[in-house]
């Protein structure tokens, strides 16, 4: 445990210049809009519409995944700073572990202090300059907390990436998921395809409803008025089933999965690459 | 302190190292020596746990280096040819990295700074690359780290900064510390390493000390070149020739001169083979 306060604790030091940059790029990004914004209203007293979650979310998932992909280019795939990386007296999962604590932890948590505190200043500024604001960034919103919960699973994946290519990490990271998305909807196409076979030969028409994290929720046509045969009683435990099954595989397996591969992936890289 | 048995390690398909044999006691200060490409980082690298051997076993202060245990990587320090400093004032350096090595001597990590005439007060980026060298030198000193590697420390260094270096090293030299020294620019190691690894065609092809090559060869300056089945290797230097001879018994000592030792090992490795580790 003491590594890894120690790695963070040099890790923080060594970003801390980017992060003072990053921090006062999002404050311009979430300031100038919203003094725009309650500029143009002239309702006093009035509020305004605020932009702080859809910001946030933008922030938390790009900003991250592309911070997280970049998080191992300047130690362990840098052939100048590899030999500091290599010869720090800690172990491999230490590595791992800060970096997962950094950049899935702190950064999330460190963004939404900052987008709290960043909207009592703004909102501030704007009640003062011109009588009306908009609601300060709800710090305790549980949706906001689902979407760090969404991000530190989803994180992990270009985590992964970070560590298994060598360079343009981030884009590769898109391309392989995209990849993946592409293999899996095809493959579900399928699948469905060969295990309801004598349906579509009948020429039953049924639309998928495709919410994120929804995934197998089935609705009936409303247009064609004909009820889907996926939500009859006899088909439902079965979607259910999978349902939960992707679910658990999601919040459960996904993000430990992709850690222990980046840490298989660290080890290789420590044992083949300091060439 | 380090025992390499059988090491084979290849880059792609032809091997660098087949069956390497060697071992290093500790209490001394080793310089290794080779051509370009004879595989000195190299075995620098698997020696610290960088690289991993293919083939064969190796065991670094009682420790498989392929497992790169964090107790290992704290008692060694590694000074590489090229290297990356962040940029932060010295003492932020220090209070980051010294949590990561427990046997540091922050006065004695002060003591060499002044020594090597460093301002203390400079951030780190504004130092020269000699003056960085001999920051991460200062650095790796006071860690008192059982094992020392440096490849070629002087490169770099301005001429008083080569004594200095000289200097402090053989002052911080005790019998528990092993220092290996890879360089090309012997004579600014004259008089401080010993013993003497040679590596040549990724094999140890002399591992001596030099009072042992003392007693084994004569070095002399003559104005002709030399023949003779007692004579290992002539050397043309200015005024003649540098000429290497079998000592016999009762012949006097003479100095050695480790740049014609070198050449006149890789010469002719059959006439030390006495001497591999």
């Amino acid at each position: 445990m003491k590594n890894i306060f120690y790695l963070l604790q040099k890790q923080f030091y060594e970003d801390r210049k980017g992060l003072i940059i990053y921090a006062a790029v999002i404050f311009g990004i979430l300031l100038l809009p919203s003094l725009a914004r309650a500029s143009a209203n002239s309702i006093p007293n009035s509020m305004i519409d605020p932009a702080y979650k859809n910001l946030f979310r933008n922030f938390l998932f790009l900003g991250g995944f592309i911070m997280t992909s970049l998080s191992f280019s300047e130690t362990m795939h840098s052939k100048v700073k590899q030999h500091t990386w290599l010869m720090l007296p800690v172990h491999a999962h230490e590595k791992l572990i800060t970096h997962i604590i950094y950049f899935g932890i702190i950064y999330p948590i460190v963004l939404m202090l900052f987008f709290f505190l960043s909207s009592i200043i703004i909102e501030g500024i704007n009640t003062l300059s011109f009588g009306r604001h908009a609601l300060i960034f709800n710090i305790l919103d549980p949706v906001n907390w689902k979407m760090v919960l969404h991000y530190l699973v989803l994180q992990s994946i270009f985590l992964l990436g970070a560590a298994y290519f060598k360079s343009t990490h981030f884009i590769k990271t898109v391309l392989v998921i995209m990849a993946g998305v592409i293999v899996l909807s095809l493959f579900t196409l399928l699948s469905f395809r060969i295990v309801y076979g004598p349906y579509f030969r009948q020429s039953v028409v049924f639309s998928i409803k495709t919410q994120m994290f929804n995934f197998f929720s089935i609705t009936s046509d409303p247009y064609l008025n004909q009820t889907s045969l996926l939500i009859s009683p006899a088909n439902e435990p079965y979607l259910r089933f999978i349902a939960t099954a992707c679910k658990i595989i999601y919040w459960a397996f996904l993000a430990p999965f992709c850690w222990l591969i980046t840490d298989l992936r660290i080890r290789e890289v420590e044992a083949t690459d300091a060439v | 302190m380090i025992e390499l048995n059988q090491i084979y390690f290849t880059y792609g398909r032809k091997p660098l190292f087949n069956n390497l044999d060697l071992t290093i006691p500790s209490g001394s200060i080793y310089g290794l020596l080779g051509m370009n490409g004879a595989g000195k980082t190299t075995l620098l690298k698997l020696l610290s746990g960088q690289l991993f051997c293919k083939g064969g076993e190796a065991e670094v202060l009682g420790c498989d280096p392929k497992k790169r245990s964090p107790l290992m990587l704290a008692d060694i320090f590694y000074l590489p040819e090229e290297f990356y400093l962040p940029n932060m004032p010295i003492a932020t350096y220090v209070k980051l990295n010294i949590p990561f090595y427990p046997k540091f001597d922050e006065q004695e990590f002060l003591h060499f700074l002044e020594t090597f005439r460093l301002d203390t007060n400079q951030r780190i980026s504004d130092y020269s690359f000699g003056q960085k060298k001999k920051f991460l030198l200062a650095f790796g000193l006071a860690s008192h780290t059982a094992l020392v590697i440096l490849d070629e420390p002087t490169n770099g260094l301005d001429i008083p900064s080569k004594s200095q270096f000289r200097r402090t090293v053989a002052s911080t030299f005790t019998e528990e510390r092993t220092f290996i020294i890879s360089t090309h620019q012997v004579r600014d190691m004259e008089n401080l390493i010993d013993p003497i690894i040679i590596l040549h065609n990724g094999n140890i092809i002399f591992n001596e000390s030099i009072e042992e090559v003392s007693k084994m060869i004569t070095m002399k300056l003559e104005t002709e070149e030399a023949f003779g089945p007692d004579v290992i290797y002539n050397e043309p230097v200015p005024g003649g020739y540098s000429v290497v001879r079998k000592r016999t018994e009762g012949q006097e000592e003479t100095m050695i001169n480790l740049e014609t030792l070198f050449n006149a090992v890789i010469a002719s490795p059959d006439a030390f083979k006495g001497a591999r580790g």
